[in-house]
């Protein structure tokens, strides 16, 4: 009778661990991530200064900061000279660039004539939504 | 009677479990894209159909809604047919805003049947962000 009781206390006090074992995995997913959609290249100087200062903001909390471009703009990332210039200082701030391929392909640029240090995305529109779905703060420009 | 009694409080355990994991899985989602250009409304809708997809039981609505001097263009039927019938077969409402319409002379009735109108474009993307937990994306 004994093992019993001891027993089901034994399961007991897993059954209320577990839950708090569950939040704790949640935990580390809980870091601050921004996305931000633009339309203009020149944008970029402004977003980098936001992501410094969340970064600051945040600390250990801050996350991942990405941006997508969508749009005609897509034909000034052709100029790789500039966009060398946007890309380095992206790696300074922490911040991933990636570009929404419907709009390279609509606005016919090739993807070879594009840096390779730029991630692209199908479609744009929908990687914005997939990534406020998993928590990320969302803002367009 | 011990031991039924251990059971019983495991069991009781268990379905709070249960519960308390099944109430985020009950929220669905619900998105709106904002945009001022009529072209945007293709990959608006492949956007959606990639949503619902992937939410499977949990897609919710997907509305767009449309604002500006484009709107102009809604009023040509035969060349939105194709995008009213897409949304359609995608679950997706198309809406426009009042104020642009009233700006541009257009009655409702010049619309697409499949077309809604909202009174101001603005305040209605702020209302679903606000009261109904929208993901909310402006073009």
């Amino acid at each position: 009778m004994k093992k019993y009781l001891l027993s089901s206390i034994v399961i007991l006090l897993t059954m209320i661990a577990s839950p708090v074992n569950a939040q704790a995995q949640i935990e580390p997913q809980s870091k601050e991530n921004y996305v931000i959609l633009t339309k203009k290249i020149p944008q970029l100087q402004p977003i980098y200064l936001t992501a410094e200062t969340l970064m600051e903001e945040d600390g250990e909390n801050f996350g991942k900061f990405e941006v997508i471009i969508c749009g005609q703009t897509v034909q000034e990332l052709k100029d790789k000279d500039m966009m060398q210039e946007y890309i380095k200082k992206a790696e300074k701030a922490n911040v991933d660039l990636v570009v929404c391929g419907f709009s390279l392909n609509k606005f016919g640029v090739d993807r070879k004539d594009i840096s390779s240090q730029l991630r692209i995305v199908e479609n744009g529109i929908l990687y914005n939504l997939q990534l406020q779905k998993k928590g990320y703060t969302s803002i367009s420009l | 009677m011990k031991k039924s009694i251990g059971i019983l409080v495991v069991l009781i355990m268990m379905s709070i479990n249960i519960k308390a994991q099944s109430t985020p899985a009950g929220e669905k989602n619900n998105y709106v894209v904002s945009t001022t250009k009529i072209p945007q409304l293709q990959p608006i809708i492949l956007t959606a159909e990639a949503l619902r997809e992937e939410d499977g039981e949990n897609y919710g609505e997907f509305q767009i809604v449309m604002y500006g001097p484009n709107v102009m263009e809604l009023t040509d039927k035969k060349k939105m047919e194709p995008f009213t019938r897409k949304a359609k077969a995608a679950g997706v409402e198309i809406l426009v805003c009042k104020i642009s319409l009233d700006r541009l002379g257009i009655e409702p009735k010049d619309l697409d049947d499949y077309i809604q109108v909202v009174d101001h474009a603005y305040t209605h993307l702020i209302q679903l962000q606000k009261n109904k937990n929208y993901y909310s994306l402006q073009l």
